[in-house]
C-alpha cells in the first residue's frame, strides 16, 4: 500500500485560516539567543491562538466556509469531509461529524478524522483521492481539512519546543474531474520512531515532548529515499517537477533533505521564516503563502514527514484555476 | 564524506560553532560546560557531523559524550 496513483483527481481550492495573534522568540528568549535560533532554525515571528480555549472546531468552520464560497461549491455536494488533526478538542465524536452538524451537510457524505501530524496532509490528500475514485459520483467532491493548534500542548515555559511551532490550519478542496490529471503517492511508517515526538502527562495536562536529535535522524535517513523512490515510481525526473515542498520542520533539517535529494534553492519553498512550523498545515500554508501566481498547471512534490514516525510524499498538479487563499480567524 | 583527523575535527567545530560558544583550543573541552551550550547547538553540530560524514550520532550516543573527544570517536568510521 506504500504506493499508490490517481487520475482525475484535482485540487480545485486550498484556503488556509491564521491566528490574529503572532508570538516573537524575542518574548522568549534574549535577542542574541533568537538571532542565533533563526539563523539555525529559519524561524523568529509565529502565529499564535491566544483563547483560554480550544478552539480548533471553528478554525475549521471558519477554512470550510471560505473554501465553499472560493470553489462556490453547493455544500450538500461535499461527499468527503475528512479532519487530519491531533489536536482535537475532544476526545469524541470526530471534529469532521460535528462540523457535518454545524454546516448541515448532506447525509451522504462520509466523515471521519485521522490523527496524524506533520505527514498528515500529504496522507490526507491519498486518502481523499482514493474515496472520490471509489465513488460512482463522476464528480464527487471532498474537503479535506488539516491543521493544529500546537500551542495548546507546549506551555510558554518550554521555550526550546514553544519557539518553532505556529497554529495554523487549511481547507483543501478536491474532486473528481474527467480529466487526465495524474497524482502519485508514497507512504510510509516507522513505529521505532514513535516516541520521537509524542505527548505525555504533565499535572493532569498532555504536553508535546520531542528528541531533536531522533526527529534529525529520521528525516534525514528516510524523507530523501521516499522522495526518490517516489519520482522513480511516477518515472518522473526532475525536469517534470517545478517545485518541492517540503513540511516546514526547521532549516537544519530542510536543508539537509534538500541537499539529499539534490534540488537547488529556487525550487525548493520555505514559509518558514514567515510562519514558523506550523504541523501538518505547514505544506498547504507554504502553498498558499509561497507558491507564484498560477499563471499554468505546476507539477509538486510534496513531503510531509513527523509524528508517528510517518512519511508522506507526493506529486500533484495545481492547474491555474485552483483558488489559494488565506483568512485570519475571527473571533466569534 | 569526510574522515576527520583530530586537527581537521578541531577546525572543523571551531569554524561551525564559532562565536555561539566559549573559545576552546582543544578536543578534551567538556560542551556542557559552556555557559553558552545548548541543545540547538547540539542538534545543529550533529546535523552538521551528518552532512559531513553520513554518521547519525543518536541521543543516547551523545549522552554518553562528555568531551568533543568523545564525539570524535563516536563518529569514526563503523
Amino acid at each position: 500500500m506504500a504506493l499508490s496513483t490517481f487520475e482525475g483527481i484535482e485540487i480545485q481550492g486550498i484556503h488556509l485560516v491564521l491566528p490574529q495573534h503572532s508570538e516573537s522568540n524575542l518574548d522568549l528568549m534574549p535577542a542574541d539567543d533568537a538571532a542565533n535560533f533563526k539563523e539555525k532554525t529559519g524561524i523568529l515571528d509565529r502565529k499564535i491562538e491566544t483563547a483560554d480555549f480550544n478552539p480548533v472546531l471553528a478554525y475549521f468552520q471558519q477554512g470550510i466556509a471560505e473554501s465553499l464560497t472560493q470553489t462556490q461549491w453547493d455544500r450538500q455536494e461535499v461527499e468527503v469531509l475528512i479532519c487530519v488533526t491531533q489536536t482535537a478538542d475532544i476526545a469524541f465524536p470526530s471534529l469532521s461529524n460535528r462540523l457535518h452538524g454545524l454546516l448541515n451537510l448532506h447525509p451522504n457524505c462520509i466523515c471521519f478524522d485521522i490523527n496524524l501530524g506533520c505527514s498528515g496532509y500529504v496522507y490526507g490528500l491519498q486518502v481523499v483521492s482514493a474515496l472520490l475514485k471509489a465513488s460512482v459520483n463522476p464528480t464527487a467532491k471532498a474537503l479535506l481539512c488539516v491543521g493544529d493548534i500546537s500551542s495548546r500542548f507546549i506551555p510558554k515555559e518550554n521555550t526550546g519546543l514553544r519557539s518553532l511551532f505556529s497554529d495554523a490550519i487549511s481547507v483543501t478542496a478536491l474532486s473528481k474531474t474527467s480529466s487526465k490529471t495524474l497524482s502519485f503517492f508514497h507512504l510510509e511508517s516507522y513505529g521505532s520512531g514513535a516516541s520521537a515526538i509524542h505527548a505525555h502527562w504533565v499535572e493532569g495536562k498532555q504536553e508535546m515532548a520531542m528528541d531533536g536529535l531522533d526527529v534529525l535522524k529520521y528525516s534525514v535517513q528516510s524523507v530523501p529515499r521516499n522522495m526518490l523512490g517516489l519520482l522513480n515510481f511516477a518515472q518522473v525526473d526532475w525536469s517534470g517537477i517545478d517545485y518541492v515542498v517540503c513540511h516546514q520542520a526547521n532549516q537544519l533539517i530542510n536543508e539537509l533533505i534538500r541537499r539529499g535529494i539534490k534540488v537547488e534553492p529556487e525550487r525548493y519553498l520555505y514559509s518558514l521564516d514567515l510562519l514558523g512550523n506550523t504541523s501538518s498545515a505547514s505544506i498547504p500554508a507554504t502553498l498558499v503563502t509561497r507558491l507564484p501566481t498560477l499563471n499554468k498547471s505546476v507539477n509538486l512534490l510534496i513531503s510531509g514527514f513527523g509524528v508517528g514516525f510517518s512519511i508522506a510524499s507526493g506529486i500533484i498538479t495545481l492547474h491555474s484555476s485552483c483558488k489559494l487563499g488565506s483568512s485570519v480567524f475571527k473571533r466569534n | 564524506m569526510a574522515d576527520f583527523t583530530e586537527d581537521s575535527f578541531l577546525k572543523f567545530l571551531h569554524d561551525e560553532l564559532g562565536a555561539s560558544i566559549e573559545d576552546f583550543n582543544s578536543l578534551d573541552a567538556e560542551f556542557r560546560q559552556f555557559k553558552l551550550w545548548s541543545s540547538l547547538n547540539a542538534l545543529f553540530l550533529i546535523s552538521r557531523i551528518a552532512d559531513e560524514t553520513g554518521v547519525f550520532l543518536s541521543s543516547s550516543e551523545l549522552a554518553a559524550c562528555k568531551t568533543f573527544r568523545d564525539i570524535f570517536h563516536q563518529i569514526q568510521p563503523r
